[in-house]
């Protein structure tokens, strides 16, 4: 007799032939262009097909929003912190502005977490400098589109001669430090910071001058120390034109 | 007009509870939850100068969304930076019950009977084997039509027809098969 354990069974192996023969899953686009019915007749049923080699996608694509706030509140002491959070997270200069050279260092010390040691103390040596600069700060998301970062890395137009790169750290192992890589694409030797405690809000932010950082293909890579030696954690794609 | 900072606070107070719980609903764990509301919200506030009139929340509901199937997505291309473990690490394996040992004979004849199953499912055309997988993921008729794109009506249809060829197909097993999650009043 077939039983729901032979159901399963199999099920779930037609649905991993179906993965290996499909491929992978659809863009994140291509789905939402699914559901709202825009996609071509072929396009819709190679979604479709896809889709249903990846049901977690599809629940996805369907799961129901509350419309009220009748459902469980969260407590406000919650919403509070996150608030705070978020306010930290997305507190930056503004880009563009000019700023004097002393009041620019005092807002890059307060947000650096990292220094790139040489870097670090030749942009120091140029922010020691009286005159004018503009940092540009920017926001990097891990690799391959974790917790909603994108798949494609962050482009970088660059429109100041320093920038602050905000690296939001995901993994909730601890580590006793963090270390930050950034490396060129094939460069044999890459730009290593100094080891750093975690911040309280999980943002590392590392000051590079933009000449540091000619136009190109590059990854900066977070890496967790402690007793049992180093670990990658993360990488962070991204481009400068 | 620009929104200001506290016109998002406001925003943020306001929407940050369902937004949370559009996360927790979906199955996503609670602390990964917060991560993904955060994430969703600092979309919406690199992009709050598209937020159209005085109603954020369809803006909002579309970005979680995105989130949310960025997240999911993710989760099935990240394979190769999964973790690799030493299979001869000892530690790996300090926990690891003692299995019984396998009854060979039991295990062909399962092998046998699936086997047999899999091949009648693959000669079904593709929209009756859609219809079965999302059914056999536990999804309702109505979930089912709304993920295919195709009415109620055509699902059961579907179905229907479906469980009636492999029946057929089947009609040599002993004791034919038990449908899992079956409707009685359909398989009669």
């Amino acid at each position: 007799m077939i039983t729901k354990s032979d159901w399963q069974a199999v099920h779930a192996q037609l649905l991993a032939e179906r993965r290996s023969r499909l491929g992978d899953p659809p863009t994140v686009e291509e789905m939402l262009a699914y559901a709202n019915g825009e996609l071509s007749k072929d396009d819709e049923e190679r979604v479709r097909a896809l889709l249903v080699g990846y049901p977690e996608l599809l629940r996805a694509l369907h799961a129901d929003f509350d419309e009220d706030d009748s459902g469980e509140a969260l407590p406000q002491g919650v919403v509070n912190r996150q608030w705070n959070a978020f306010r930290r997270n997305i507190a930056r200069p503004e880009t563009g502005r000019v700023l004097q050279f002393w009041r620019a260092t005092a807002a890059i010390a307060a947000v650096l977490a990292v220094t790139f040691g040489a870097l670090l103390w030749r942009a120091q040596s140029q922010l020691d400098e009286p005159g004018l600069m503009t940092p540009q700060t920017l926001y990097l998301e891990p690799e391959g589109g974790l917790r909603g970062g994108s798949d494609v890395p962050k482009t970088i137009e660059p429109t100041a001669d320093l920038f602050l790169l905000n690296i939001p750290l995901r993994n909730e192992q601890h580590f006793d430090s963090y270390r930050i890589d950034i490396a060129a694409a094939n460069a044999r030797k890459p730009l290593r910071s100094l080891e750093a405690q975690r911040p309280e809000d999980d943002l590392f932010t590392v000051v590079v001058r933009r000449a540091f950082l000619p136009a190109g293909a590059y990854e900066a890579v977070v890496y967790g120390v402690d007793g049992a030696g180093t670990r990658q954690i993360a990488r962070y794609p991204f481009r400068v034109r | 007009m620009t929104m200001d900072d506290a016109q998002f606070e406001a925003i943020y107070r306001q929407f940050y509870g369902r937004v949370y719980r559009f996360f927790r609903k979906s199955g996503v764990a609670d602390s990964e939850a917060h991560d993904l509301a955060q994430d969703a919200f600092k979309r919406l506030y690199e992009h709050k100068d598209r937020i159209r009139g005085p109603e954020p929340w369809p803006f909002l509901k579309t970005i979680a969304r995105t989130t949310l199937l960025n997240y999911v997505r993710a989760r099935h291309t990240s394979k190769r930076n999964a973790k690799i473990v030493e299979i001869d690490d000892p530690e790996t394996h300090d926990d690891l019950p003692q299995t019984p040992e396998p009854d060979h004979a039991q295990a062909q004849q399962d092998a046998l009977r699936r086997e047999s199953l899999g091949s009648a499912i693959r000669t079904l055309s593709e929209a009756q084997q859609q219809v079965l997988h999302l059914q056999l993921e536990g999804l309702s008729y109505e979930e089912i039509a709304a993920a295919l794109n195709i009415s109620v009506d055509a699902v059961k249809s579907r179905r229907r027809d479906a469980l009636r060829l492999l029946r057929e197909r089947m009609r040599g097993e002993p004791g034919g098969f038990e449908w899992p999650g079956a409707d009685p009043e359909e398989e009669r």
